[in-house]
């Protein structure tokens, strides 16, 4: 039995399903990520697991106990939001002690807490600091603190580094996932961010429009997403669409710009006939570097009609007869850089194990 | 059922005690009188007396809205542009006359301009003249010089709010794009300033327009305002339904400027591009800013000396006195031959305004809440129109209001105690209202989330997150409620029975009797009542820059 099951979950706004009849479960100790676009009913989908809204009708069932009844202040869930949620009025002691306070333990009890707490999050002798004197960074850490302080059976985390600088973003990242899993609490964590949710989850459920689109793990949901709104939001650029052949010798992929023959390590089931070429897996070559190729499959002609530097890799648009395609080009540490350029007539050769299929 | 009984609170007293009794004036202003055959509306429009006294009213209330503007825009253009030491105090000093009762400053001007005032008792000794040279008494001049020091003060706080927080960024840009120092004011400064501007200069018309103490302190029956006008019908006449028609008339008036100042308050509050403080100053400042600056601070102790007139009587008659006569007005038992013991006064203008600030902080309140969680804008806009509506009416109108209202047993309220804390409440709490409501909504609601889900109820969330919040406000607010229960003079003069006497109306009353005694009774009482507002604000500007909610 999952400690949180729901079940055909719906609410809506002015007529407008924002959450339509979504159905998940979530096991004891796990970090589920809820993953969308904005304004695909993710936050309200976490209000209404908090009990900050009603939902119309279905059902939230945690640890065998139907939640409808229980106010929000009653589930002993945590919850942390975006940005500026702190007390501006209580000093960083009196924030994370405000659950503590308001369960009546001990002062005692309550110091020794505060002061683990704080070690926890890496800001020990902070206590008695004003909040609004602290840095983005420093105030999430004490908000997450003052979330699992009166130890919460559920942690709810709305989109928590929304407002910080990326670099921020990625260290905190990890640092809240180390703390989360440190305590096991089950944690349910809201993102729009694809990068987030794939290194921080346990369990990504892909939302939009109110709806369920897939549910996996950072892995299944990366690799083989359920549809095409998915292998987009994931990030996947070149997505094809065509038909699966196979004859004796090979499994073959017939689209626009060609056959694309695939690998026959893996075993593809294409539900929505579309493939994905990950953009690793397109090499490009000059004329003299492709005569020299032993094998012709999968090798295009094509012409070079974009280039630009992205993260750590060259990104090249390159066109196959009418289809355009993403290749990256990873430079090596001597700062080797490209030969061709914009405009230039090119060999495209991709590699078959890069290719994912749904 | 808390909750409900909450918010029908302010709806029950709004009805009872704002609408009620203006429905039943709008009843009496269309009802025969015994000995008439024509209703007192159509009476009240053909009776010329009656139309020069509302054309009078609009008139003068016009030329003192000019008067304030041309005082009050160079002291707005210095506290906007210059950061000197003292301003701080220089500003506070030019809120004081807004926040004044009206019968001090009346008090204050004859003090001052008075036949036996500080500047003619003072020229008639330099110049050896046998009668004062300055007779601005009972005059049109006095009534504008004081409606003028009323209101500058309101010029200058709206219209500096903006223009200290004008982006110079802004004005930069244009003389880099070529424009002179003239076009950089007249196409970029003052389209901004200009709703400022109007929506002051509104503010200063309405209240000339129902400006009422100081008309009947200072000019007498023969420059009677609408508002002196329904006064003495209503005390002097007992012409009840004649009164009334005036009231409505006076209600249709401030009720359409209101509209308007309310419509250029949210448009302006839009498009502004309001810049933090530190940023809009000027850095330097040459000599010639210096002799701006000291020409300013000196315009402004002209602008305030009324009340330092007042303050300087009082005190030379504690100096050239064997005995102290703030001591007198305490002790000596002279003072009560006339019914008003002094005493007595002060206590209950203490009692009624403590009881005001107990009601109004309630109402104001729970009212700013009731409009607060309103999510529809349509509906939050009317209920807030709604509720700030007592703001307009004046406090002679709401007194006759429960005369007519309130005179039936069991429900008998004139002249009693709770009918005065009543009306003074219902002036004060959209003041406190307009304090509170910003602060509510500032609150992050994510903070009432998430002290929810850490375990407190609904109770606990009010009294750990949103009044720890609202508290600064609430005593902004709260002071205003004082200050003007203090200060109310209109209401209090038509409710009040002997007994109950505020320090208003007993300075009124000291006025009007004869003697050198009773004279500085008033001057004694109006200084007291003054020192009494000014400690008030001098509490509230400490807290006001925390906080950015202004009217």
């Amino acid at each position: 039995m999952s400690q949180l099951t729901i079940t055909d979950l719906t609410k809506s706004f002015n007529d407008d399903n924002v959450v339509d009849s979504v159905s998940f479960s979530v096991e004891k100790g796990e970090i589920v990520c809820l993953l969308g676009p904005s304004g695909c009913g993710k936050t309200t989908l976490l209000r209404l697991i908090a009990g900050l809204e009603q939902f119309d009708s279905g059902k939230i069932i945690f640890e065998d106990s139907d939640l409808s009844k229980t106010p929000a202040s009653k589930r002993n869930f945590g919850l942390m939001f975006q940005n500026l949620s702190l007390f501006p009025h209580m000093n960083v002691f009196e924030n994370i002690a405000f659950g503590l306070k308001m369960k009546n333990f001990s002062n005692q009890h309550i110091d020794t807490q505060v002061s683990n707490l704080l070690t926890m999050v890496g800001l020990k002798g902070y206590s008695k600091r004003d909040v609004n004197e602290l840095s983005g960074g420093q105030q999430q850490r004490i908000a997450l603190a003052r979330a699992i302080a009166p130890s919460p059976t559920l942690l709810m985390l709305d989109e928590p580094l929304g407002s910080l600088d990326s670099n921020l973003r990625n260290s905190l990242q990890i640092q809240i996932r180390d703390i989360v899993k440190k305590i096991g609490v089950t944690s349910i964590y809201v993102t729009h961010d694809r990068n987030e949710a794939l290194s921080i989850a346990d369990k990504i459920v892909l939302m939009n429009n109110g709806k369920i689109i897939q549910v996996g793990t950072p892995n299944e949901v990366f690799q083989s997403p359920a549809n095409i709104f998915a292998a987009e939001f994931l990030g996947h650029q070149n997505i094809i669409s065509g038909q699966l052949k196979s004859n004796s010798n090979n499994i073959s992929f017939d689209c626009e710009f060609g056959k694309v023959i695939l690998s026959n390590k893996i075993t593809y089931d294409l539900a929505d006939n579309s493939i994905i070429i990950d953009t690793r897996g397109i090499s490009l070559f000059t004329k003299n570097e492709a005569d020299n190729i032993e094998s012709t499959d999968n090798l295009y002609e094509c012409t070079i009609i974009g280039k630009s530097f992205k993260e750590r890799a060259y990104e090249f648009k390159i066109q196959v007869n009418s289809q355009i395609l993403i290749a990256s080009f990873q430079p090596n540490y001597w700062g080797e850089t490209p030969v061709l350029d914009i405009g230039q007539k090119a060999y495209a050769k991709i590699n078959s194990e890069f290719i994912y299929g749904f | 059922m808390l909750r409900i009984s909450l918010t029908l609170l302010p709806l029950i007293f709004f009805i009872a005690f704002f609408a009620y009794p203006l429905f039943k004036i709008l009843i009496y202003s269309f009802t025969n009188s015994e000995d008439t055959a024509i209703y007192p509306f159509a009476e009240i429009l053909t009776d010329p007396y009656y139309l020069g006294r509302i054309w009078f009213t609009v008139w003068q209330a016009f030329l003192s809205m000019i008067l304030a503007l041309l005082a009050g825009l160079p002291i707005a253009y210095i506290f906007s542009k210059y950061e000197f030491t003292g301003k701080s105090f220089l500003q506070a000093l030019t809120t004081v006359p807004f926040v004044m009762p009206t019968i001090v400053v009346a008090m204050g001007f004859i003090t001052l301009f008075g036949n036996d005032g500080i500047l003619n008792t003072g020229l008639s000794k330099f110049l050896n003249l046998n009668e004062p040279l300055i007779k601005i008494n009972n005059s049109l001049t006095i009534i504008l010089i004081a409606h003028t020091f009323y209101n500058y003060s309101i010029i200058v706080r709206i219209v500096s709010s903006i223009w200290t927080n004008i982006d110079p960024e802004l004005e930069r840009a244009g003389s880099i794009l070529g424009a002179n120092k003239f076009h950089v004011f007249t196409k970029i400064t003052l389209p901004m300033l200009l709703p400022a501007i109007i929506s002051s200069a509104l503010l200063a018309f309405t209240f000339s327009f129902s400006s009422f103490g100081v008309i009947l302190v200072l000019a007498g029956p023969k420059f009677a305002t609408i508002e002196v006008s329904i006064y003495q019908l209503a005390v002097k006449l007992m012409d009840l339904p004649s009164a009334s028609t005036l009231c409505i008339i006076q209600i249709i008036f401030t009720y359409s400027f209101m509209i308007l100042y309310s419509n250029l308050q949210n448009r302006y509050s839009n498009w502004i591009n309001i810049r933090p403080r530190k940023n809009t100053y000027k850095l330097k400042k040459t000599k010639k800013d210096n002799i701006f600056i000291i020409l300013g601070v000196i315009y402004i102790l002209i602008l305030i000396s009324p009340l330092i007139a007042l303050i300087a009587r009082t005190l030379s008659f504690e100096i050239g006195n064997t005995q102290s006569h703030v001591s007198e007005l305490f002790s000596n038992q002279k003072g009560s031959y006339f019914y008003l013991n002094p005493i007595t006064t002060i206590i209950n203008s203490f009692k009624f305004a403590a009881g005001t600030l107990f009601i109004s902080i309630i109402l104001g309140t729970i009212s700013s809440y009731l409009v607060a969680n309103r999510t529809n804008r349509a509906k939050k806009h009317l209920i807030d129109a709604l509720l700030m509506l007592p703001l307009g009416v004046s406090s002679i109108a709401l007194g006759l209001g429960y005369i007519l209202a309130w005179n039936t047993p069991p429900f008998d309220l004139r002249g009693s105690w709770i009918i005065i804390i009543i009306a003074h409440s219902l002036i004060a709490y959209p003041f406190v209202m307009r304090s509170v409501l910003p602060a509510i909504q500032q609150i992050n609601p994510n903070l009432r989330e998430v002290a929810t889900l850490l375990g407190s109820s609904t109770k606990k969330v009010f009294y750990k997150i949103d009044l720890p919040l609202i508290t600064p406000s609430l005593i902004v607010g709260s002071t205003f409620a004082f200050a003007i229960s203090i200060g109310e003079f209109g209401a209090s003069l038509l409710l009040v029975k002997p007994e109950f006497t505020t320090m208003p109306v007993a300075i009124y009353r000291f006025l009007g009797l004869p003697g050198d005694e009773n004279l500085k009774n008033a001057l004694v009482m109006s200084s007291i009542l003054m020192c009494t507002v000014i400690i008030g604000f001098i509490f509230i500007e400490k807290l006001r820059y925390k906080n950015i909610g202004t009217f």
